[in-house]
């Protein structure tokens, strides 16, 4: 359903990703890890569209009406609305934007984009309150401004509710563990391990090999140097944590 | 006499003849009109005057024509306009209904036309325009002290506190073109009263031209609260040069917010005297504009004494290639010790050739004060626009969003619900109309 075929990319001139393959299918959890500035989050901000990055050769298909295609050219609103998500590892403070108000506004998008009809305020509430409750959040969050006075770990988990609500078939999560205590992670990893299907899939972008006890992903991928060098199951996860990034070279 | 027809042959035709007043009132215009006589047409020579040109308004010809009546339906053209539990009605400048609940009884709040008023409350009312003697007059206040011919007169009584919003609204038809209106307001708050009053200045007729010069003062007698809203969402080819002159006497409590949506040039001057020990008053503004629209906001505090309260927050959301100025004029007189006042101008900039001028002018004289001021000019976030698209929301969406959270606080701010509901409905559409 989704497929990253020899993506190169550069910011502000600088080579970051040199030549990504990846094939993700309906069902699985990829886990890419890496060491700093091995091209981690800019890969995840050029698969939602970010206008920062350009890239320069190579292309991301993805499943949209049983064609893969090409989503390159695709704004960062509609490949959002086709179903792609992606959870920051900096999620920002937008003061002013009420986060329900928001959340109902990104829904309803979704919907008009598939041809569904968009729901009301009353009935998203009830949609809404589902989903916080999967999520351990009360109402506190939603009646504030998106983000802002959240600490870190109320704005992690803000994204995963923000991906519970628009339940997108491929999900990005970047650093979703950076800055979590231990009880948090549990609750957002029992978040995405509820949201699992069969007919959707995660890529979990993470430094650490602890998040990948909770979140167990069926395929794990080591990123150095703006590319794949080593790909292999959760075992890989456990080498790298006992022996560093170092031997992979 | 002969200046004024030296405006006259500029831009105004004020040949007209006036309706006539009890005779104390003629005498008031009589002196307005000298006053007026004696002050230039608004040039930017004038420092006050500098980033706002009047070439546009000075090419038209305006005329007061108090002759004509208002006979057109007004009311149903202009669905932004939500009728609250008292309403005052003013069409074409004139005042034409007042509705108002029998539960609020006329002893309690008075509301009457100027002309009724004037014979009725004559005590009440000269008295209350006696406190304005002495404050500086502007070309536009002036103008609508010598010859208004509308208006109403509200006042509350002691002790009283009149719940319900009571709304104010000005529509023009634009049926005579090139129309001078300048409908006055007074409002007259008695101790230990409370009231929230909004006006709103719209229009039926969108091609409609015209110049209105709403005039609106206010007295707060001691220990009185007044809420007070001036919004204005004039079609795109009029001109708004609103005046509000408000006094404060000890520990009253004046809050006023101004949006202005509309309006080809709009200038809004507000100055408020801080008269006794204790007053407070709390001055807030939204201006949203777009296209080649202009809008100037010039306040004026007055601590003339101690131990008073300021405080100013006036934010402006500038797309296309609109203009804006912000001039806050704060005096401390040297016997005001102990005074606060803050002043603050926020700005966001949507589009590439829109401009803003912001100048805070702080004459402090007492040496035991808090004073303050501030102003950002700034632009929405290419970060916070990228995480609101990520989540499918358009980018048009995104930065209307956005804009809207810049300036929710001070509506929000605003205590009656229906006035923030009222302010919402006006600034929205307006939102939405982003190139």
């Amino acid at each position: 359903m989704f497929e990253i075929r020899n993506l190169h990319a550069t910011v502000d001139g600088h080579k970051i990703l040199k030549g990504i393959n990846l094939k993700v299918n309906p069902g699985e959890v990829h886990a890419i890890m890496g060491p700093n500035g091995s091209g981690k989050s800019t890969l995840s901000k050029i698969i939602v569209g970010h206008p920062d990055y350009e890239v320069t050769e190579g292309e991301i298909l993805f499943l949209i009406n049983g064609k893969m295609t090409n989503i390159l050219e695709m704004e960062p609103e509609t490949r959002s609305r086709e179903g792609i998500f992606l959870a920051f590892q900096y999620p920002v403070e937008i003061p002013g934007v009420n986060t329900s108000m928001f959340l109902r506004a990104a829904y309803n998008e979704a919907c008009k984009h598939q041809g569904a009809d968009e729901m009301d305020p009353l009935d998203f509430d009830v949609y809404l309150h589902e989903k916080m409750k999967l999520l351990d959040m009360d109402d506190k969050f939603i009646n504030r401004a998106v983000n802002v006075d959240f600490s870190g770990g109320e704005k992690k988990r803000n994204e995963i509710l923000q991906m519970a609500i628009l339940n997108p078939r491929l999900a990005v999560l970047d650093e979703t563990d950076s800055g979590l205590d231990v009880d948090s992670m549990k609750i957002v990893a029992n978040g995405v391990n509820t949201l699992r299907t069969k007919n959707n899939a995660f890529v979990v972008i993470t430094h650490y090999q602890r998040l990948l006890n909770y979140i167990v992903p069926d395929f794990v991928h080591i990123l150095q140097d703006g590319k794949i060098v080593s790909s292999g199951n959760k075992d890989l996860a456990l080498a790298v944590e006992n022996k560093g990034y170092d031997w992979l070279k | 006499m002969d200046s004024t027809l030296t405006h006259s042959q500029n831009f105004l035709d004020l040949s007209e003849t006036l309706p006539g007043f009890p005779s104390w009132v003629e005498d008031l215009r009589a002196k307005a009109r000298h006053s007026f006589s004696l002050i230039p047409i608004p040039s930017p020579k004038q420092e006050d005057w500098r980033f706002t040109p009047l070439d546009k308004v000075l090419k038209n010809s305006f005329r007061l024509s108090p002759a004509e009546s208002c006979t057109a339906p007004y009311r149903a053209k202009t669905p932004l306009v939500q009728p609250s539990d008292i309403n005052i009605i003013f069409c074409d400048g004139q005042l034409v209904e007042i509705e108002r609940l029998p539960e609020v009884a006329f002893d309690a709040l008075q509301i009457i036309s100027w002309g009724q008023g004037a014979q009725t409350y004559q005590k009440d009312m000269s008295s209350a325009l006696m406190k304005f003697d002495g404050m500086q007059e502007t070309f536009f206040s002036s103008l609508a002290k010598a010859f208004f011919y509308s208006g109403v007169f509200l006042q509350v009584n002691e002790h009283t506190h009149i719940k319900p919003l009571i709304h104010i609204v000005h529509y023009s038809t634009g049926r005579i073109p090139n129309r001078l209106l300048v409908p006055r307001v007074l409002i007259h708050l008695k101790q230990h009263s409370s009231a929230q009053i909004m006006q709103t200045c719209v229009s039926t007729e969108p091609s409609a031209v015209y110049l209105n010069a709403p005039l609106t003062e206010i007295v707060l007698e001691h220990e009185s609260s007044l809420d007070v809203i001036h919004a204005q969402n004039e079609p795109a080819g009029a001109f708004h040069f609103s005046s509000i002159n408000a006094v404060l006497h000890h520990d009253s409590h004046f809050q006023s917010f101004c949006l202005s949506t509309g309006g080809l040039l709009t200038r809004n001057n507000l100055c408020v005297q801080l008269r006794e020990p204790r007053a407070e008053s709390l001055l807030n503004g939204l201006y949203c504009v777009n296209k080649d629209q202009l809008v100037d906001n010039h306040t004026i505090i007055q601590h003339p004494v101690e131990q008073c309260r300021s405080r100013q927050e006036y934010k402006g959301i500038l797309m296309d290639s609109s203009n804006a100025v912000f001039n806050g004029k704060i005096r401390v007189s040297p016997q005001a010790q102990g005074t606060e006042s803050y002043q603050l101008n926020k700005n966001l900039l949507l589009g590439k050739d829109a401009k803003v001028h912001t100048k805070p002018e702080l004459e402090i004289e007492a040496d035991d004060v808090k004073c303050s001021h501030g102003a950002t000019v700034g632009q929405l976030s290419d970060d916070h626009i990228f995480y609101l698209r990520s989540r499918g929301v358009s980018k048009r969406s995104a930065v209307r969003m956005l804009a809207e959270g810049f300036a929710l606080d001070l509506i929000l701010a605003q205590r009656h619900p229906d006035a923030r509901t009222h302010l919402m409905k006006i600034l929205q559409p307006k939102l939405e109309d982003m190139s």
